[in-house]
């Protein structure tokens, strides 16, 4: 066990312990933001408390998230196979197009589709998603060199073999990537579904702003905020566990 | 689908946006509904623009459909791309003319929407335009007509007026002052904070580059920065700034509160910073050290140095992190209206709160292709920077 390893992951835990003690202590909550904001008769929004809002966003990304790693990983592996080589274009061309499009709009526009609530959040998330994590997974299998391939092929291994000891594992970091930046932007956007009625952090935000309540609004950013950056720096985390693999990074747009 | 991606030989983006086309006909093209919230019943092309116009859009599609077989000449392309257009217009003219006549016969608060249909069909054209593109890399002028003639022709009927009984242009007219007064907004926030994180970005960039113990903060405050949501990023300006502004009643007078466009320009801006700050520094990294050597042996100063050579090589990089920047900030300031900056995010969450579809797309559609044109402006700009012969930024 290397040293700086264990401190990265000794420290998130520390983070992540902190997180959770900090968003149970709905008292203290009441108190610093009662202290902050005397002039607000209300400073905890009444729906909910943080821990279910915390989990309630977290399960919305959590679920998008994993339907983005298991279409959105596959195809990507797909397309750079002899079999699907040749859309790889279309793929790669839509993947990087639609990066461009806002993920509000794309929020927006499932909602005439889908209707309000959890659905069309999911489904936006997921969509939104899809797009770094197929982009990264083709940019890393891309990125494996010739040689290294050869080699494995050289040592009897059929391509199965190939892609899952060799492709795989070299392109790990680049995927992984992908997937933090699939991560963090969803949980951004998921904010946003508070509007639409899936819940979660955005949703004393957005009750904040209409009660014209600021104490609102910091009950629901202060922990979004936070819940990003240890996501963030989790997956960050990950991402290291792989640094002997080439470095591609996904650009965040 | 297998199947289709071999059979499809040479031009499979092609052949697939065809049969995507093709296969949009048997979605609702349009939608007919009593009022303007109420729900719609999808009909089809044929149902509502009749026999003649599906069957010029089926034939257009076929054309596509067989040049994509047929392998990848640049003339091929140029044909598939103006077909392409061609298709996009007439799905637009057609569908305008269509509503026309379908509100003609019905009660006075009918609306008529475009239907998942033509949506795909857009979709599907643009992955002709694509495939078209990618094969016209030789000329530029082709290459613009077949990526903006249809978009400018669709533009122009909605100028002539052509489309004005779609529900979209509809909701449109009835907001007609309030939507160029929040695209203008838009367009002031998002360009405003854009330009402000450039200077700033430019300026961490270098400093970052050059001095080792800037470096390292520089990057972990953007970084962080960047992982905020945007709303929380928002919300958390808020506070202090209405503090700010109730404190100081000269910041007040400046217009400077809680909510609005302050917290919405100081949140986009630093927003815009990491990308800004990475490319810069990545760009003054890659300047072969052997050219300053250079540079300086010629008798240049440093700070000449800096401007006639480090400055002019980075600078294909430097715009490729404000084209990111900017991209993200048309998003982002969508969310602004949120806080009541404005802009046309107004529109979308207008349309959320009464479930008025079209007022959501009144919204969504111009921010959506003012990120394109955003993008695609920057990509220009990227590649007018890149000198001749050497590999251009995100392309």
């Amino acid at each position: 066990m290397s040293s700086p390893r264990f401190r990265r992951w000794a420290l998130l835990a520390l983070l992540a312990a902190g997180f959770i003690a900090l968003v149970s202590a709905m008292k203290l909550w009441e108190v610093s933001l009662a202290f902050l904001f005397p002039q607000e008769l209300q400073v905890v929004h009444p729906r909910a408390t943080l821990l279910v809002l915390v989990w309630e966003h977290i399960q919305l990304v959590a679920v998008s998230s994993a339907l983005t790693l298991l279409i959105g990983i596959p195809l990507g592996i797909w397309v750079t196979r002899p079999g699907g080589k040749e859309l790889q274009p279309v793929v790669a061309s839509v993947t990087s197009f639609g990066q461009t499009f806002p993920p509000v709009a794309v929020l927006a526009l499932a909602v005439p589709l889908l209707g309000f609530g959890l659905l069309p959040t999911v489904v936006a998330l997921f969509l939104y998603g899809l797009l770094p994590v197929v982009r990264n997974t083709i940019a890393g299998l891309n990125a494996v060199p010739n040689d290294v391939l050869e080699a494995a092929y050289g040592m009897g291994m059929s391509r199965f073999q190939a892609l899952l000891r060799v492709e795989i594992p070299v392109a790990a970091r680049a995927i992984i990537a992908g997937i933090r930046v699939s991560v963090v932007i969803n949980i951004g956007t998921a904010m946003i579904g508070a509007v639409i009625g899936a819940g979660g952090l955005g949703s004393p935000i957005i009750a904040g702003l209409v009660q014209d309540n600021i104490a609102y609004i910091v009950e629901g950013a202060a922990p979004a905020a936070m819940l990003a950056i240890l996501a963030d720096q989790l997956l960050a985390n990950v991402e290291k566990e792989f640094a002997h693999a080439p470095d591609i990074i996904a650009s965040p747009a | 689908m297998l199947m289709f991606a071999r059979l499809a030989g040479h031009d499979s983006i092609a052949f697939g946006g065809s049969v995507i086309g093709l296969l949009s006909l048997l979605f609702g093209w349009l939608e007919l509904k009593p009022n303007r919230l109420a729900a719609g019943t999808g009909l089809s092309m044929w149902q509502s623009a009749g026999w003649l116009a599906t069957a010029i859009v089926i034939v257009l599609w076929l054309i596509c459909l067989a040049l994509s077989l047929s392998g990848g000449k640049a003339l091929r392309a140029a044909v598939i791309g103006m077909a392409a257009n061609l298709l996009l217009f007439a799905n637009f003219a057609f569908a305008g003319l269509t509503a026309s006549g379908l509100l003609r016969e019905e009660a006075a608060f009918s609306r008529v929407s475009l239907g998942a249909g033509i949506w795909i069909s857009v979709f599907a054209a643009y992955l002709l335009i694509f495939s078209a593109r990618q094969k016209l890399k030789g000329s530029p002028l082709w290459r613009g007509v077949v990526s903006w003639s249809g978009l400018l022709a669709v533009a122009l009927l909605l100028g002539l007026g052509w489309l004005n009984d779609v529900s979209v242009v509809q909701e449109f007219m009835g907001n007609q002052e309030r939507f160029s007064q929040e695209l203008v907004q838009h367009v002031l926030l998002f360009g405003g904070s854009v330009a402000a994180g450039s200077v700033l970005g430019v300026l961490l960039g270098i400093w970052a580059a050059r001095s080792g113990i800037a470096e390292k903060p520089v990057f972990f405050a953007a970084n962080v920065s960047q992982t905020l949501p945007s709303l929380a990023f928002f919300g958390l300006l808020i506070a202090p700034l209405s503090a700010l502004s109730s404190a100081f009643p000269a910041l007040r007078e400046m217009g400077i509160r809680g909510i609005g466009a302050t917290p919405a320009v100081l949140a986009l801006t630093i927003y815009s910073l990491l990308p800004i700050v990475r490319n810069t520094y990545l760009g003054l990294r890659q300047v072969d050290p052997a050219v300053i050597d250079a540079g300086l042996g010629m008798g240049m100063s440093r700070g000449q140095v800096f401007r006639r050579i480090e400055l002019p090589l980075s600078a294909p990089l430097v715009l490729e992190g404000i084209r990111t920047a900017m991209v993200q900030a048309v998003g982002n300031t969508a969310v602004a209206a949120l806080i009541g900056a404005g802009g046309l995010g107004y529109f979308i969450f207008a349309g959320l709160g009464q479930a008025a579809f079209d007022l959501i797309m009144l919204g969504a559609i111009p921010i959506i292709v003012m990120a394109l044109v955003a993008d695609a402006a920057m990509r220009f700009a990227v590649k007018a920077a890149s000198p001749k012969g050497t590999a251009v930024p995100g392309q």
